[in-house]
């Protein structure tokens, strides 16, 4: 006889759906950073071996999460924080889907984290150096999108 | 104005290897609320020369009394960035009263490092020409660089500095950011430097590699050339610059990025020379100069290197095969040092960056 498995609490899906879409979004994120910084070195005549590479992102993921007086794992922690319940909010009085909604916050908060943290810097520098071309950025809101995807599909799913 | 503020000080902190005896200071204060003093002259004559970034330049001739130099261009000052810069007199200064500047010139989203050179004399720069100026043009403010020393066959080196978002400029032939250039006294590019353009023309890069060089210095006796920067976070260097030769910024450092990511995997790749010496954590250097026939014998070659975020002067003997002795002076002032610089006299004349002070360090009477 099958057995009917029992949804999760709301509170522990919340809490998971979190962690994955930090997950997601923090090492998508870095990694991308990593590889758009290690490109344009290699257009400057720097040459990087496969395993050089894997040591750069990990040792890029785990200062970007961890490290650093300006930890960006930090400002999206915080920054989810914000922008996933103010999305639950706007879901509840647009009717809009939550594949739609939360990608959408996940991107809103990495902008806003990208603007805070230039404001919040040196005049006029980029505080990720892969950000400072177009794809770079977009590459940071492209991870936020995953980030809210990920939270969509577990925290906001109907039990 | 306020008097002098004296203090025989015995401010030696020791640091990495120093052996020195503590040396006899004396410190004097020779102005006070400067505005963002970045580089620091003193003439024949007991007269000193101060630039403001924000575009001055003031003449002390008497302790506390700072008058302004007419004639000096206008210069793009924003958000406490760029602005005046550095001087260097000619080493026929005595003939031909030839000083140059170094500033930033243009707007915010497309400036240059300049250099203009004029006739000082009676309290005014007069004839002045532009003579010089970076290319390409950049969109920051940060990092110009803009130091200047001239060689012994009377060309002029400038650093430039990578603009902060352009480091890999650093390693572009055909850009001048992230290098140290090198003219004639009147501007023009000497037929021996070490790169030519497409058209076979000589260009101004006298070495690669560069990210915020905020010191150069030429050894009057051993002509050897030293050139320090900033890293990021870590990284800081002090080179002896060679003609044509790469210093490796961003290609190898041992700084990373204030994110804390990699600016790249290597301290050292190929083609590119190691640092003498690297500060990491950064201590931010910021001018140099060297004692030669100073004040203090014992000290005779050492070099002195300003420190903005290590709020000292850092002696620093280099000695073949070994790690360089170094000693921290006047730590206990807690203070910025923007610049640095041996008067005529032997004193050591030192820039306080925020507190605007012009210290002149003697021997104890």
């Amino acid at each position: 006889m099958r057995q009917e498995r029992k949804p999760a609490p709301s509170g522990v899906r919340i809490a998971l759906g979190f962690i994955a879409a930090f997950g997601v979004t923090g090492v998508l994120a870095s990694t991308t950073q990593s590889l758009l910084v290690l490109a344009a070195l290699e257009r400057a005549g720097a040459a990087f071996p496969f395993t050089v590479r894997l040591q750069v992102i990990a040792h890029d993921i785990v200062a970007h999460l961890y490290g650093g007086n300006l930890s960006y794992g930090l400002y999206i922690l915080f920054g989810f924080a914000i922008a996933f319940p103010v999305a639950a909010l706007l879901r509840r009085w647009l009717g809009v889907s939550r594949l739609v909604i939360y990608p959408l916050a996940g991107a809103a908060c990495l902008a806003a984290i990208l603007c805070v943290i230039s404001l919040n810097f040196f005049y006029n520098m980029t505080f990720l150096e892969g950000t400072r071309g177009v794809s770079g950025y977009l590459s940071q809101l492209l991870s936020g999108i995953c980030g809210g995807a990920a939270f969509a599909l577990i925290a906001a799913r109907r039990a | 104005m306020r008097a002098i503020l004296q203090c025989t000080a015995c401010l030696l902190v020791a640091a990495s290897g120093a052996v020195s005896a503590v040396a006899p200071l004396h410190v004097e204060t020779l102005a006070e609320g400067l505005d963002k003093p970045f580089a620091v002259m003193p003439l024949p004559g007991g007269e000193v020369l101060v630039t403001e970034k924000p575009g001055r330049l003031v003449s002390i001739r008497e302790r506390g009394r700072a008058a302004a130099v007419a004639g000096i261009p206008r210069v793009l000052w924003e958000g406490e960035y760029a602005g005046l810069q550095d001087m260097a007199l000619h080493p026929r200064f005595s003939e031909n009263r030839f000083l140059y500047i170094s500033y930033v010139h243009g707007h915010r989203d497309a400036n240059a490092v300049r250099i203009a050179r004029g006739r000082y004399e009676a309290g005014r720069l007069s004839d002045v020409e532009v003579i010089f100026t970076v290319s390409p043009t950049k969109a920051t403010l940060n990092h110009p660089g803009a130091r200047l020393a001239f060689m012994k066959d009377e060309t002029l080196l400038m650093t430039v500095g990578d603009g902060y978002q352009y480091r890999e400029a650093a390693q572009d032939p055909n850009s001048m950011l992230g290098k140290v250039v090198r003219i004639t006294d009147d501007g023009r590019l000497p037929a021996d430097n070490p790169l030519e353009d497409e058209s076979g023309r000589p260009t101004a890069v006298w070495t690669l590699g560069h990210r915020h060089p905020q010191g150069l210095l030429r050894d009057p006796v051993t002509n050897r050339v030293y050139v320090h920067e900033h890293g990021a976070k870590g990284g800081d260097e002090l080179n002896v610059i060679e003609r044509g030769k790469n210093y490796g910024w961003p290609l190898a450092t041992h700084g990373v990025s204030y994110s804390g990511a990699y600016i790249s995997p290597y301290h050292v790749y190929p083609g590119t020379e190691r640092p003498l010496v690297h500060w990491t954590p950064s201590l931010a250097p910021c001018g140099i100069t060297q004692c030669r026939s100073c004040q203090w014998p014992e000290w005779e070659g050492d070099l002195f290197i300003g420190m903005l975020g290590g709020k000292q002067v850092r002696r620093i003997r280099l000695r073949d095969g070994t790690a360089p002795e170094q000693e921290a002076l006047l730590a206990d002032m807690g203070a910025r040092v923007r610049d640095v610089r041996f008067g005529l006299d032997g004193a050591l004349y030192v820039l306080h960056d925020e507190t605007g002070k012009l210290l002149r360090i003697s021997r104890r009477p």
